[in-house]
């Protein structure tokens, strides 16, 4: 062996040694391999100096200084996360969106978000799935939940069934999803005279959820802002262009949709926009959220009705949370503390002159409960129907109010 | 109507049941634990959680994306989102790995956005002093020195070697915050400290 394989055979074990005297100052190398890095070290000088070199800084740098975080950041959070959590619920005007985008845009650009879209996406659909299903009872008559005579035979059924599979993504919308369903279910408890049919059309329900299914697909090659954003707007041509959908239906959607705003800013300015032929609001018409009663109905609400209804406010953010940090059973155990308070109001509802709006709300409000005790699998949910159905009665209200309770 | 009028617990009684919360030494429960209870919304736990990892995260990505008022938006960013999205923990690692996890990923994704245009060393804010005891003038100048030379690696060395030397993770965890192979955190976190120890050379304490 000559000198020079010598050398080179040194050199190439410094090499190999200095790749591992990092993980060997930190002692982070197994047995072996600690073992045969020491004995290297005792016999090269550069290395040894090297390795203590590299200890030093190592010493020297370990826990760095703290950065102490900006001041109330435990109340931020609070704040942040109550805003994340009833975002399905707020009313969001423009500007909050916008604010909103700009400081979280950077947090929407992953699958998992992306993701959470599709859960968005698919809660409007199961949403609008839902107005399609009810509208059909309504105008068939029946109330029993079959599929009219003029719906595609076995489409409905198919819908029904594909709603009750676990595709949403998140859990977050599915409570979204169940946000949208209790407002159309507020708009079910609508007098006879106020609701319009909503005939969605089931095939382009059908239709557009496998073209979200397969835009949703290719989300993460591809930037779904645009191609969501179109199939949405397509989705409320289709249905206006058949009459088929009303105001209300329609803000409830897209409402749903402006939850994907952050991750999409597109889609706000081009899902929220009203597809023409839909009918602007009505300027008369009954909001779907409490605090807009409270608000605008103060005239006509006396105080233990606005008392009543705060408290059904602060029942259904609570129920939300629940329902999102503990499942149905703790969303179920906070029902049953809620309803003994809402059956006690409710009841007494024909003693004095409620308006009619605060009724519907009271009585969307049961059926959220009903469902959530469904939901749990909890036997007082039945009886809690059949409240809802005397309730109704009593006021000359349809009782089709959350039929899919009913076995 | 008059027995469903009995069974009225009245507004008062109605509210207590729902806020309830009794106080409790936190540092005697774990990590998984307590992000399991601020997920729920306790509201105490949430403090918890905040003061437990507050500083931590904010020290990290102060230096990850080199701008104190970036890093404390991240900072809330990343509290919320894990808090939020608890349900995607995966208990096979500590809370901190996942959390470091969230917080590189917001961090580069903002920088990338930003694309370096607001890249603002100078608003950088200073670390909070060392203890009295071991403060000293040389001291103090390393310190400065290396948070310059740290604001010059490059971020894929910059982080790994945040972890392990401000963070003491394992080679393993940082791996799986970064998701690279433990070999590759072990050769970037030599280039690091290789890198530093050329740039500090004479701060270093003898």
């Amino acid at each position: 062996m000559t000198k020079n394989d010598d050398t080179s055979r040194s050199d190439r074990e410094c090499i190999r040694v200095r790749r591992r005297v990092t993980a060997f100052v930190d002692g982070q190398l197994d047995a072996r391999e600690r073992a045969a890095t020491q004995q290297h070290l005792r016999s090269c000088a550069s290395c040894m100096q090297e390795a203590r070199d590299l200890a030093r800084l190592a010493r020297a740098t370990h826990n760095l200084p703290p950065h102490r975080a900006g001041p109330g950041l435990a109340d931020r959070v609070r704040c942040g996360l109550a805003d994340r959590r009833s975002r399905g619920l707020a009313n969001l005007d423009t500007s909050a969106s916008a604010r909103r985008g700009r400081s979280w845009q950077h947090a929407f650009r992953t699958p998992g978000v992306r993701a959470a879209a599709a859960g968005i996406l698919i809660a409007v659909v199961w949403g609008a799935g839902f107005i399609a299903g009810r509208s059909s009872e309504w105008l068939s008559g029946t109330g029993t939940g079959e599929p009219s005579a003029g719906a595609t035979p076995g489409l409905e059924q198919r819908l029904v069934a594909d709603a009750a599979l676990p595709i949403v993504v998140d859990p977050e919308f599915v409570t979204s999803g169940r946000e949208v369903l209790a407002d159309l279910a507020w708009a079910e408890c609508l007098p006879a005279p106020a609701r319009r049919p909503m005939l969605a059309s089931q095939f382009a329900l059908f239709e557009l959820r496998e073209r979200a299914a397969a835009v949703l697909d290719r989300a993460p090659m591809t930037d779904p802002t645009r191609s969501l954003a179109q199939l949405v707007h397509d989705f409320g041509r289709t249905l206006a262009d058949q009459r088929a959908i009303d105001w209300r239906a329609w803000s409830s959607a897209a409402r749903a949709v402006q939850l994907a705003v952050p991750a999409y800013p597109d889609v706000e300015a081009r899902a929220i926009r009203r597809p023409p032929g839909i009918e602007a609001r009505p300027r008369r018409a009954p909001e779907p959220t409490i605090p807009h009663v409270l608000a605008n109905c103060g005239a006509e609400l006396s105080q233990p009705e606005r008392r009543d209804l705060a408290e059904l406010l602060r029942f259904k953010q609570q129920l939300v949370r629940d329902t999102l940090t503990g499942g149905p059973a703790a969303a179920a155990s906070r029902t049953t503390t809620f309803l003994s308070h809402w059956q006690s109001s409710s009841t007494s509802i024909g003693s004095h002159s409620e308006t009619h709006t605060t009724t519907s709300f009271r009585l969307a409000t049961g059926v959220r409960a009903a469902r959530t005790l469904n939901d749990a699998g909890r036997g007082d949910a039945p009886e809690l129907v059949r409240l809802i159905d005397r309730m109704a009665r009593d006021l000359g209200i349809d009782p089709t109010v959350d039929l899919p309770l009913r076995r | 109507m008059a027995e469903s009028k009995n069974l009225a617990p009245g507004l008062a009684a109605m509210t207590t049941p729902w806020t309830t919360g009794s106080p409790m030494a936190w540092q005697d429960v774990d990590d998984e634990a307590l992000l399991d209870r601020a997920a729920r919304g306790e509201d105490a736990a949430v403090d918890a959680f905040v003061e437990r990892f507050g500083d931590r995260l904010c020290s990290f990505l102060v230096r990850l994306v080199r701008d104190r008022a970036w890093a404390d938006d991240l900072v809330q960013e990343v509290l919320v989102r894990a808090l939020h999205e608890a349900h995607r923990y995966d208990p096979e690692w500590p809370v901190v790995v996942w959390l470091f996890g969230i917080a590189r990923h917001l961090g580069l994704d903002l920088l990338r956005r930003e694309g370096g245009q607001r890249r603002r060393a100078s608003h950088l804010a200073r670390p909070e002093p060392a203890p009295a005891a071991v403060t000293t003038a040389e001291h103090r100048e390393f310190q400065i020195a290396l948070e310059a030379a740290l604001q010059q690696l490059p971020e894929e060395y910059r982080s790994v070697f945040l972890l392990r030397d401000g963070e003491s993770l394992s080679y393993e965890a940082i791996g799986e915050v970064l998701g690279i192979s433990p070999k590759t955190v072990s050769s970037r976190l030599h280039r690091a400290r290789t890198a530093l120890r050329s740039a500090l050379q004479e701060h270093l304490p003898r």
